[in-house]
Formats: C-alpha cells, sequence, structure tokens
C-alpha cells in the first residue's frame, strides 16, 4: 500500500513535469489569437508599456480608441513598470508584441538583435519619416536604419521661483547662461552650516550638466570620436566646483543629494520653496501648481558667447517591435497610429507629453492645451536640442558625466574628475 | 549591597534589551502607521508616528492600483507548491542520508554540503536559458519544479533530525516484515514531524518573498507575485508611498499570521534540527 | 544491521532511490549550469542570439572594468561587516535571552519578526525610514543634535546602511544560537560560577565553546547569503534613482554596486550574457576558495564536531 503511495508520488511528479509542458504550449497558442477567432476573427496584439498608475489609465483609453477604429486587430495593454523585466521577457521568448522604452537603448537593443528592424516597413508603407522632429528620430536609428518610433520627446526647461528671486531683490529673469549663474550664487543661502536654500538648478542631477554644455555651446562629440573633455562641460564642472568652494562640500552635497532622494514629493526642494532655479521637465508644471509655489517657466538661455536659447537636451518615449513578436503586422499598424496617427495627438493630448511630430507641434489643440505644454512646445521647435552620441555605450557615457558631476561635488577637483572620466570613456567607441 | 547590585544590573539589562526591542519594532511600526496616513501627512515633519486620523484610502488605493487578491494568490500558490515539493521530497532524500547505509551516501552529503555553497548568481544564466529553452520563462513552472528534487539546506536539516532516530527502532520494523518503504513512512516520518515542521516554514518564508525568481520568470503582469506587485507603487517620476506602505502590511500579514502560530513550534524545531551542527 | 550486510546491493539499491530525487536535481539544477556557465563565458551571446565562442574575450573585458573590481570589493566589505557584526550582534541578543526571565519567549519572537517580513517590503520600510530629510532615523537623531545624514545618499553611509538592514534581519540566527546554546552543560556555568568567572568570562570560556560549530555552520551560512546579496540594492537604487533607471546605476559613486548586481546588469540590461557568465565562474570560485580556507582554519577551533 505505502509502495503504492510512493510509486503514486514519482508519478504524480512525471505527471506534473508532462501537465507544465502542455499547459505552456496550450497558453501560447491561447495568445496566438485563437480564443478571438470565434467571435471576432481579430488578432491579439500584447502591448506592454513602463508607464503606471493614473497613467496607465489614459494608455487604456487610447488603446479602446485603437480597437474602435478598425477591426483587424485588438491590442491588449499591459503595465509593467520596469524595463528589466520587459527585456527579460523578450529574452525568454515570452514578451509582447510591441512595447515602448527610451530612444536611448536603440543601439543596443538593435545590435542585440532585441528590436525588429522597420526598414522594410517603413518601405512598403512608404512612411514619411521627415514628419518626425529631426533629434527625435536620430535616436531611433542604429547604423543607417531605423529600430523604433518617437512617440513623444522630453525637452527641459528653467523653472523659476519668483518669490524667491523677489525677496532676493532680482527683478529681471536670466538673459544668458552667466547671468543664471550669477544669480543661483546669489541666492543661495547657507544657514548654520546647512544649506537652507539652493539658488542653482542643481537638483535634479542629471539633466543640468548636459544642458549647461550644449548652452555653452559645446556637445560631447560623435559616434566613434567622443569629447568628453569639451570646453562646455569643463566650464559647467568649474561653475559647481566653485560653488562647492564657497558654500561648503557637505552643505552642498547634502542638499542636493537629499533633493534627488525626494524629487517630486512633498519634500522635493523645488516644490517646499527652497530652490530658486530648477532644469527640468514638463511634468514638474502641474506638480508646482498643485504645490502652490510662484514660479514661471522659460528656456534655458545660451551662453553670452552663444546667443541663442532654448538649449535642451532631448530624450525620446518611443515603440519597437521585439524580434520575438508573433504579430509584427498587428504592431506595426498599432505603431502607426501611436506614433503618427490620431493615437499619437490623443496620447500628448490626454498626457500632456510633447508632440514627436511637426505636424503636432503647430496643432493648437495641442500646444495651448495648458501653458506648459506650448512653452515645451516652443523649446522644440526652436530645434536646440542636442543628444549623446547614439552608440552601444551611451549607457557607460551617461553614467561618466554622471559620476564626474558627483566627484567634483563630492569635493574632488575638475582636473580630477575629469581625467578619471577621460579614463573610463577611452575604451568607448 | 550584594542584592542592590544585582537589583541595578538587572534593571539595566532590562533597560537595555527593551530599547533595543524597540529598535527592532520600530519599522515595523513605521510602515503601519505610515499606511494610515494621508500622502500630504506621511511627509510632513511636524507629524509624530501617529497619524492624526486614521486614513483607511491607502488599502483601497491598493485594490485600484494592483489586483491584490490576483498577486496573492499566484504567490501563494508558488509557495504552497514549493512547500508541497520540499515536504515530499526532503524526507526521502534525508532518510537515504541517515538510514540507509549504502555506499554513495557520503559522497551524496559531501555534494550536498557543497551545492550549498553554489550562489545562485553563478547558475543563474544557464538556468535562464535552459528554461528559455524549454518555453516556461513567463510560466511558474522555474519556479516550483525545483522544489521537487530537494534543496540543500533543507535536506540537512532533515538529516540532522533523521539521525536523532534510534537505528533498533528501524531494525524492529524490518524484523517485523516492512520493506524499505514502508520503514520510511511508518517509522521514521512520523518521528520528524517537528523537522518537517521547521522546514515547511523555512520553505514558506523563502518562496513567499523571493523577489529575483519571480523578477526573472514569472514576468508577466498576470503572473506577478506581491513582491513584483509592489513595483507598481513607484511610478515614473515618484513613489505612492503611503499605499506602498499599505500594500506591505497587507504582504506581511499571512507571514506574521503563519509566524504568531507556528513561532512555538518552529523555534522548537530548529532546537533539535540540524542548523546546530 | 547484519542482514542488510548481506544484502548489500539491495541496500545500495534503496539508498540510491530514495535520493534519487536530489541526483536528478544536482545534475540539471548545478552540475550542468556550472559547466554551461563556463562555457557561455568563454562565449558572446544574448539570450536571443545563440553563443559564438570568443575566447578569453570576456574575461579581459572584465580584468580591464573598473566596475567589476568596484563591485567585487563592494560586495567582500559587505560581506566581511554583515558576517562579523551580525554574528556577534545575533550571539548577544542570544545570550541576553538565554538566562531565564520573564517575558523572554516575547522578546525572542520580537527579535526573530523582522527576518520573516518579505525582503521587498523590509526594503522600502527602510528606504522610508533612511530618507535624510522626513526619515525618523534623522529625526530621531536629531534630538540628540546630530545634523542630517544622507543614509542612502551619501556614498560614505551607504554601506553602513545596507549593513544596517541586514543586522536588523539577524533574528534567525539568534533564534539558531539560542537553541544552541540551551544544550550547553548548565554544570560548566555552574563550576565556572564557583570559581568566580564574570559574564564575560563565562561567554568566552563556555558559552562560545560549546556553540563553536553552530557559530561555524551560520558565519558560512551567512557569507554564501552575503554573496547573493541582491534584491535590496536593487530595489533601494530603484526607489532613489526617482524614474525608471535607464542603464547600469549602481547608487551614489556606485557604492551600491554588488557583484550580483552588477552581474545582473550585465546579462539584463547591457545584454552582454557571456560577460556575465565569467562573472558567474569568478564568483564561484571566490566563494569556493573563502569556504574552503574557512573550513580549514575553523578545523582548529572548533572541537565539537
Amino acid at each position: 500500500m505505502r509502495k503504492f503511495l510512493s510509486l503514486g508520488l514519482s508519478f504524480s511528479m512525471a505527471a506534473m513535469l508532462a501537465a507544465c509542458g502542455t499547459n505552456a504550449t496550450q497558453t501560447t497558442s491561447s495568445s496566438s489569437g485563437s480564443e478571438g477567432t470565434k467571435q471576432t476573427q481579430r488578432e491579439v496584439v500584447n502591448f506592454w508599456y513602463l508607464w503606471g498608475g493614473e497613467e496607465a489609465k489614459l494608455i487604456e483609453q487610447i488603446i479602446a480608441e485603437y480597437n474602435k477604429s478598425q477591426d483587424k486587430y485588438e491590442v491588449v495593454g499591459t503595465s509593467t513598470p520596469d524595463q528589466k523585466v520587459i527585456i527579460t521577457s523578450i529574452s525568454g521568448g515570452q514578451g509582447p508584441d510591441i512595447t515602448d522604452d527610451f530612444g536611448g537603448s536603440v543601439p543596443k537593443y538593435a545590435n542585440e538583435n532585441i528590436a525588429q528592424n522597420l526598414d522594410e516597413y517603413i518601405k512598403k508603407d512608404s512612411v514619411d519619416m521627415t514628419a518626425f522632429v529631426d533629434a527625435a528620430l536620430e535616436q531611433q536609428k542604429y547604423e543607417g536604419s531605423i529600430y523604433s518610433l518617437p512617440i513623444s520627446v522630453n525637452v527641459f526647461a528653467l523653472y523659476y521661483n519668483k518669490d524667491l528671486l523677489n525677496n532676493a531683490g532680482i527683478t529681471k529673469t536670466p538673459q544668458t547662461l552667466e547671468e543664471l549663474m550669477q544669480m543661483g550664487e546669489e541666492t543661495t543661502v547657507l544657514d548654520g552650516g546647512a544649506l537652507k536654500q539652493l539658488g542653482s538648478p542643481f537638483v535634479p542631477a542629471n539633466y543640468w550638466p548636459n544642458i549647461f554644455t550644449y548652452a555653452y555651446g559645446s556637445d560631447f562629440g560623435q559616434t566613434g570620436k567622443l569629447t568628453p573633455d569639451n570646453e562646455g562641460f569643463k566650464k559647467s564642472l568649474e561653475f559647481m566646483e566653485s560653488q562647492v568652494k564657497k558654500f561648503g562640500k557637505d552643505a552642498l552635497s547634502n542638499f542636493i543629494t537629499s533633493g534627488n532622494s525626494n524629487l517630486n514629493t512633498p519634500q522635493d526642494p523645488f516644490l517646499n520653496g527652497t530652490q530658486v532655479f530648477r532644469i527640468d521637465g514638463p511634468w514638474l508644471y502641474n506638480m508646482a501648481k498643485e504645490a502652490n509655489v510662484n514660479f514661471e517657466v522659460m528656456p534655458v538661455p545660451g551662453a553670452e558667447s552663444v546667443g541663442s536659447d532654448g538649449w535642451s537636451t532631448v530624450d525620446t518615449s518611443m515603440l519597437y517591435i521585439p524580434t520575438t513578436s508573433k504579430h509584427k503586422d498587428g504592431a506595426w499598424d498599432f505603431m502607426k497610429y501611436m506614433c503618427m496617427g490620431d493615437g499619437n495627438k490623443l496620447f500628448c493630448k490626454l498626457k500632456g507629453d510633447l508632440p514627436s511630430t511637426k505636424a503636432l507641434l503647430e496643432d493648437q489643440e495641442i500646444i495651448s492645451a495648458s501653458p506648459a505644454q506650448k512653452i515645451f512646445s516652443e523649446i522644440v521647435a526652436k530645434n536646440n536640442l542636442r543628444v549623446l552620441p547614439p552608440s552601444l555605450n551611451t549607457a557607460e557615457y551617461s553614467k561618466a558625466i554622471k559620476d564626474a558631476v558627483e566627484a567634483v561635488l563630492l569635493g574632488d577637483s575638475v582636473e580630477q574628475a575629469l581625467n578619471r572620466m577621460k579614463d573610463a570613456v577611452s575604451t568607448l567607441k | 549591597m550584594d542584592f542592590l547590585k544585582k537589583k541595578i544590573s538587572k534593571i539595566i539589562f532590562y533597560i537595555v534589551i527593551v530599547m533595543l526591542a524597540f529598535v527592532f519594532l520600530f519599522p515595523l511600526l513605521v510602515m503601519i502607521t505610515t499606511s494610515f496616513k494621508t500622502y500630504k501627512e506621511a511627509f510632513d515633519i511636524k507629524t509624530g508616528l501617529l497619524p492624526h486620523t486614521l486614513y483607511f484610502g491607502n488599502y483601497i488605493d491598493v485594490f485600484n492600483t494592483i489586483p491584490f487578491l490576483r498577486y496573492f494568490g499566484n504567490t501563494m500558490w508558488i509557495t504552497g507548491m514549493n512547500v508541497l515539493g520540499t515536504v515530499i521530497v526532503t524526507p526521502m532524500i534525508a532518510y537515504s542520508l541517515s538510514k540507509v547505509r549504502w555506499a554513495g551516501r557520503n559522497i551524496i552529503f559531501t555534494l550536498i554540503t557543497a551545492t550549498m555553497m553554489i550562489p545562485y548568481t553563478a547558475i543563474m544564466i544557464p538556468l535562464y536559458r535552459m528554461w528559455v529553452k524549454l518555453g516556461l520563462v513567463g510560466s511558474f513552472w522555474p519556479l516550483i519544479i525545483p522544489a521537487f528534487f530537494g534543496y540543500p539546506l533543507y535536506i540537512i536539516i532533515l538529516r540532522q533530525f533523521m539521525l536523532g532516530i534510534p537505528d533498533e527502532l528501524l531494525e524492529s520494523a524490518k524484523i517485523d516484515g516492512c520493506n524499505a518503504w514502508q520503514r520510511f513512512f511508518l517509522v521514521a516520518l512520523p518521528l520528524t514531524k517537528p523537522g518537517i515542521a521547521t522546514i515547511t516554514i523555512f520553505s514558506f518564508m523563502y518562496t513567499f518573498s523571493d523577489f529575483l525568481g519571480p523578477l526573472l520568470y514569472a514576468n508577466k503582469s498576470e503572473l506577478y507575485t506581491l513582491s513584483l506587485g509592489l513595483y507598481s507603487f513607484m511610478n515614473e517620476h515618484s513613489i505612492n508611498w503611503t499605499s506602498l506602505m499599505a500594500a506591505a502590511t497587507m504582504f506581511m500579514l499571512p507571514i506574521l499570521i503563519i509566524f504568531l502560530i507556528g513561532q512555538k513550534q518552529f523555534v522548537e524545531g530548529i532546537s533539535t534540527s540540524g542548523l546546530k551542527g | 544491521m547484519n542482514k542488510s550486510n548481506r544484502q548489500p546491493w539491495k541496500t545500495n539499491v534503496e539508498g540510491f532511490l530514495f535520493a534519487l530525487p536530489w541526483i536528478i536535481g544536482f545534475l540539471i539544477f548545478s552540475v550542468y549550469p556550472i559547466f554551461m556557465s563556463g562555457y557561455y563565458s568563454f562565449t558572446d551571446f544574448s539570450a536571443i542570439k545563440d553563443p559564438v565562442f570568443v575566447g578569453l574575450e570576456n574575461y579581459k573585458s572584465l580584468f580591464k572594468d573598473p566596475l567589476f573590481y568596484k563591485s567585487m570589493t563592494n560586495t567582500l566589505i559587505y560581506v566581511l561587516f554583515s558576517v562579523t557584526v551580525g554574528i556577534f550582534l545575533a550571539l548577544i541578543i542570544a545570550s541576553m535571552l538565554n538566562k531565564k526571565w520573564k517575558g523572554r519567549t516575547i522578546f525572542r519572537a520580537v527579535f526573530f519578526l523582522p527576518s520573516v517580513v518579505p525582503v521587498v517590503a523590509s526594503t522600502m520600510i527602510w528606504v522610508w525610514v533612511f530618507d535624510p530629510s522626513h526619515g525618523y532615523l534623522n529625526r530621531f537623531l536629531k534630538l540628540f543634535g546630530v545634523s542630517t545624514i544622507n543614509w542612502l545618499g551619501d556614498p560614505s553611509w551607504t554601506m553602513a546602511s545596507v549593513v544596517m538592514i541586514t543586522l536588523w534581519g539577524m533574528g534567525s540566527s539568534m533564534v539558531i544560537f539560542l537553541a544552541a546554546m540551551q544544550d550547553v552543560p548548565t554544570e560548566l556555568y555552574e563550576a565556572a560560577g564557583i570559581d568566580g568567572a564574570g559574564v564575560t568570562a563565562k561567554f568566552f570560556n563556555i558559552t562560545l565553546p560549546g556553540i563553536a560549530h553552530v557559530v561555524l555552520y551560520q558565519v558560512i551560512l551567512a557569507l554564501i547569503n552575503g554573496f547573493q546579496y541582491f534584491t535590496q540594492v536593487y530595489i533601494i537604487i530603484r526607489a532613489q534613482s526617482g524614474n525608471i533607471s535607464q542603464g547600469i546605476n549602481g547608487g551614489p559613486r556606485d557604492s551600491l554596486m554588488m557583484y550580483p548586481l552588477y552581474l545582473f546588469y550585465n546579462a539584463f540590461t547591457e545584454l552582454k550574457m557571456g560577460k556575465a557568465a565569467a562573472m558567474s565562474w569568478i564568483l564561484f570560485l571566490v566563494v569556493s576558495f573563502i569556504t574552503f580556507v574557512l573550513l580549514k582554519v575553523s578545523k582548529k577551533w572548533v572541537t565539537n564536531r
């Protein structure tokens, strides 16, 4: 009897092992649309996106619109707020049919055969690629081919707290980068060894260094010819070094790191009125309004020698089709809807993102939707946008930039920081 | 004099241990009290540990943000299957290593001990690729099947337990005509109950809170476990702290209940278990 | 006994069959991946692309990679402190609970409780407690005039902070030590008491030698856990970076870049699985070496077994 039982156990184990095999095939076959055939004949396209919470609800709204607009495909959306989950899933052959990411990832995904080359689809439908903003499109390319389409762009602007400027007796806005730095220094307040108020836009840490560099008229080089020690970046670091010397390493770095870890919370320095200048994206606008900050937004001014304004780095949100996608045609159709069709307009309208197509940048319905939208759209239109040279090493390069800024903040000299950065970058392409 | 000295040292002892205990409990108190605060209140440094009024909105928000019950069900399914596998297979292996005098048992025991030293990270990639090839990434199986082949730590614990079973008992069972399986089921197994309880709790705790496993394999939202589900409270530009704390509180609840029920059993289990040597 | 000796083949088959599940599992889930890891480490592949042999390329690029060294050093430092301080703290609390006094079972539960909290939840709680501006730890320290400490943002504090999180979860070692201590014969303490030995002398001369084998066992377990330390830093960095973190992020000045985390980044963000496999093998060798040395050295002072 007992013998029987244990035998039964090993059998049931074997049965389970077998069962998982069949189970898996069942799930794949059902997701490949066999369940849909009965009622609608629609092909199911799985769309996983990084947006979560309230934003996810807006995305679902757009998906519903798409499903209503045609009867060939049925897009099913899933919020998946971690890139690595999506990538591990694609690597496992179980990923989505279409998904989103940031423009900076394109070279890596193209090179590793994660993202589908779109050239043939573009040719087949003779899509006019000049419809996209130049800098945004640039990010979707790798070795001459296009691997993704931009759904929206992120650019950055200068926010300033009017009350704090008035308190310091400053009545005009900075017209040049030099004036901005001057005012930043003047409005920084030290109180008993700790920073009480930060003038300069050092929080958040990741946007201002690149944007200052561009505003100085410099850039970080081309693919294959990187320039980590360009004049603009060096000057930006020197500015930070001067601030570190003036206000003390601990005072400044405590304020900045604390600010960075509290971004967009009620303890965010700009939202609680302890930061005067801030370089940030459009999402801060509504948050600052809700926090009752008396503020204004303007394009980032260029250095005296440069003249023009609206300098910004640009990052795109994009959609790509994984090579493992089982419904590439449906994914492509949905992609066109989301990136250049009605879906794109809806997306920008609902989510308040900046359009990546030139046409929508002139669409009154979009740009006058909110004051923020107007200012940021103008910045996109000014076209003083720069990106890090697209390459497989973009992530390492931008990490090297971040590390150099952090090193200066923590007390290293500009020379030390730049030397270390050059070492780190020397192995990159 | 001596009496007084003793009394004072006793008081100091109590003060120290109560303070220590408070330090250990404090983060959990923070979790629970924050889950009853409004978002604004949670960030307000003027508010103390306790909220002004009990706010239940975060708990409602949890159910609006994630399919909590589904994730809970997924977590329980994986955990239950792991416990099942562990409980079925571990005693057999431990029995073979402690009560059957066969040629390979020392080698196997050494190998098991050595296997325990392999960091999961070191074998993660080939395992991942293996599951990819089997087409099982994106299912629960990679998180369940290994449990049916025995985990070294649990085997070692149970082996130590079984070493304590007198050989004479098994011998006399044999003389009574019990075969190998009967001796295992009728004699050895009932005597190992506290040990099995211990590994049950270990395996429950470990699987219930595992993060890396589900991150690699249960990576479709309908398969998420609670560990992954907590992620949904981290948005692109901010973290929904209060709802996160509410979800974490609910996440902890089952394990807390099991712990409070099984506390005595568990601690006693360890007392006689192989962890001691 | 005699009977089974007469049928060794039957006993052998019996033993083998009982152990069979593990033997199969061992071949599939340990032997195979270890060897494949070795093979993959000489190839270039991502999970989608098939492996292409590249010789020593991965090892070469690792030995040139400053983050490889940084992550290894971080992990070694973390292991050193979390293991020594953790075991020490667990021993102290266990010996406090080993005396007979009222309410000690409740306290035993209190110290054990944190080790059952799911890792993701406990890490998030600590990120919240550690917050520089409104976190309870700084608010508490402020009462004593300590100025703001940026626990998870200042690279000189991050290691201490993550070790603190680990110490908080030392309950399971504590319970095991406690159980072992209760097995140390009380006569030994009584005899020492007559000789006039103090509390510390008793601890070092009787308790510690009496449970040395258990301590060794726990040290090894803690060591292995330390080398696998991943989830906590992964979550801390995700919580701190504010937005969906792109690319490699090792926290402030990479002070939280632990070895398994860097391995994970290489495999699943950078998609350099060959390089990650090379890291796996190096980790395997390092852990084996350290455990081996530890076992050799400990033979001298662990007499009990």
